[in-house]
């Protein structure tokens, strides 16, 4: 290998500017509040795993719905005690009424789960039912971001698009708490719907992951009897940088989810850096991207941008930490204030 | 650290230090998160480096570490970004727009050794030393690299020669 040409290939990767700037504005903002949990936090779509149901389902369990709050530091890093976080987890933890799991070689005990028409939260804790220190160390984990189902019906056929964070924390016997949460782009919760989802182990060792396929299924039947309040509130307000600008129409909060409606350049690429959701009490909540789409036919000719070209946008945040939508004042898209009438 | 100081040295290890992240992972969010992760701790730390050469050791391992962690996760390894997650790279030489795709389509453990011995021009034994790696295997793993490297790039340099005939063919008819 030409090794003058490979240091002129690997030279044009280049930290980009605005990430430039984003590290040195926190830093010289509050140093002590950066952290690193928005990695574990990664918004994704649902990801089918190519592998066979495993034929020998031997563990069995049922559990209903919150045996404590515990797992609620456990399933969102950054939330402490008495947060509105774990008042929201109270108010709707019982809006899952049943839980059952079927995996090999496991004991799945349900430490805690919410639901509110758009969002579902749960932790799972599974224990391995033989030892095997050998196979079950701090490298084995688990998952259940495979095949799932709504009602039966694959979420891939019923044409949803489902956005998620995850995370599994193993605890060194195999044993390990898995935690998740879910939040549809397109669908509603109903009373009664039954979540199903693949359970799968893998194991990284030296630097490869072992995949062990599927283990088994959880199940989670929600009962909605309450219903979380939402606001939707056609606004006028514009938010730009330099290569995307959004004219944005329409702005719809529930206590999880900012949803924001209207028009972009042809592209899908730029969004806002930082976006909050400004309270009227003063306070400020964070967001984070969670999904954003075109709703007209994208057309892209390759980098090229066609300023004539506007399409419908939807763009999906997930809030921090739980609001009251009617206590919502304004969101903040980089420096671009937009109020919402009260 | 005194925050002019750090602005010198996020300046001087910027690139480096994304670059590694991004080698490793091929995804620009988690090479952002990493180089903010990265810059943190450096930030933070209560002693300066009186050697240099110490100093951007210190950064490298702590970026692969950081950059093992997440590979390690359950998470990434079934995940898919909504967000474009690859760097968009414009090269003007088809030669280096296929030495890039011949390296990252190379295993990532095979990446990172060809990106600090290449790049960075440590040597075996200080590569060994960043990545925690024994001597062994980063030779082999170096061997692998090249031969792949030599392999992807002599069937692209023939296709692309193959190419080139059949469009000199048709301009000649």
């Amino acid at each position: 290998m030409n090794k003058e040409k490979y240091k002129q290939v690997m030279n044009q990767i280049k930290m980009p500017e605005d990430c430039e700037e984003k590290i040195l504005k926190k830093i010289y903002e509050n140093p002590s509040e950066i952290t690193s949990h928005n990695i574990k936090w990664k918004r994704v779509i649902s990801v089918g795993i190519a592998a066979t149901l495993c034929t020998g389902i031997i563990g069995m369990a049922t559990v209903s719905a919150i045996q404590g709050t515990n797992w609620i530091s456990e399933l969102f890093p950054n939330t402490n005690e008495g947060s509105s976080m774990m008042d929201y987890a109270e108010k709707y933890s019982e809006n899952v009424y049943d839980f059952s799991a079927d995996v090999d070689g496991f004991d799945v005990e349900l430490l805690g789960a919410f639901a509110d028409e758009s969002n579902l939260y749960y932790a799972l804790h599974f224990t391995p039912k033989e030892e095997n220190h050998e196979k079950y160390n701090d490298s084995f984990q688990m998952n259940c971001i495979g095949e799932r189902w709504i009602d039966d019906t694959s979420i891939n056929e019923k044409g949803i698009r489902m956005t998620a964070g995850s995370s599994s924390k193993p605890e060194g016997n195999g044993s390990c708490i898995y935690t998740e949460r879910i939040n549809f782009d397109e669908y509603t919760w109903e009373s009664g719907t039954v979540y199903k989802a693949e359970v799968s182990a893998s194991q990284f060792v030296e630097e490869e992951w072992i995949d062990y396929g599927i283990i088994g299924t959880i199940s989670i039947t929600i009962d909605l009897q309450k219903e979380a309040p939402k606001r939707s509130c056609d606004v006028s307000g514009k938010w730009e940088n330099e290569k995307n600008f959004w004219n944005i129409k329409q702005i719809q909060i529930d206590p999880l989810n900012l949803r924001i409606l209207g028009e972009q350049l042809n592209t899908i690429e730029d969004v806002p850096n930082q976006i909050n959701i400004l309270l009227k009490d003063g306070g400020t909540i964070q967001c984070q991207k969670s999904s954003l789409c075109n709703e007209d036919k994208v057309i892209k000719d390759d980098k090229v941008i066609k300023k004539e070209d506007l399409v419908n946008f939807n763009a999906l945040f997930t809030i921090e930490s739980p609001v009251n939508p009617y206590e919502v004042k304004a969101i903040q898209l980089d420096d671009c204030i937009i109020s919402i009438n009260p | 650290m005194d925050i002019s100081l750090f602005q010198q040295k996020f300046h001087k290890y910027k690139d480096m230090v994304y670059r590694i992240a991004y080698t490793y992972l091929k995804n620009t969010t988690d090479a952002e998160d990493i180089s903010q992760e990265t810059f943190l701790k450096f930030y933070k730390l209560e002693n300066e480096f009186t050697d240099e050469n110490i100093e951007k050791a210190w950064l490298i391992r702590v970026t692969i570490n950081a950059c093992h962690n997440i590979k390690k996760s359950v998470w990434n390894s079934r995940r898919v970004e909504i967000s474009d997650t690859q760097t968009k790279i414009v090269f003007y030489e088809q030669e280096e727009s296929e030495l890039y795709q011949a390296v990252f389509s190379l295993p990532d453990k095979y990446r990172i050794v060809v990106l600090l011995y290449y790049y960075e021009e440590y040597s075996i034994q200080e590569i060994s030393d960043l990545t925690g790696r024994k001597i062994s295997t980063i030779q082999t793993q170096l061997d692998r690299a090249r031969k792949k490297l030599k392999s992807k790039l002599t069937e692209k340099g023939r296709n692309s020669y193959e190419q080139r005939k059949i469009q000199t063919g048709y301009e000649s008819n």
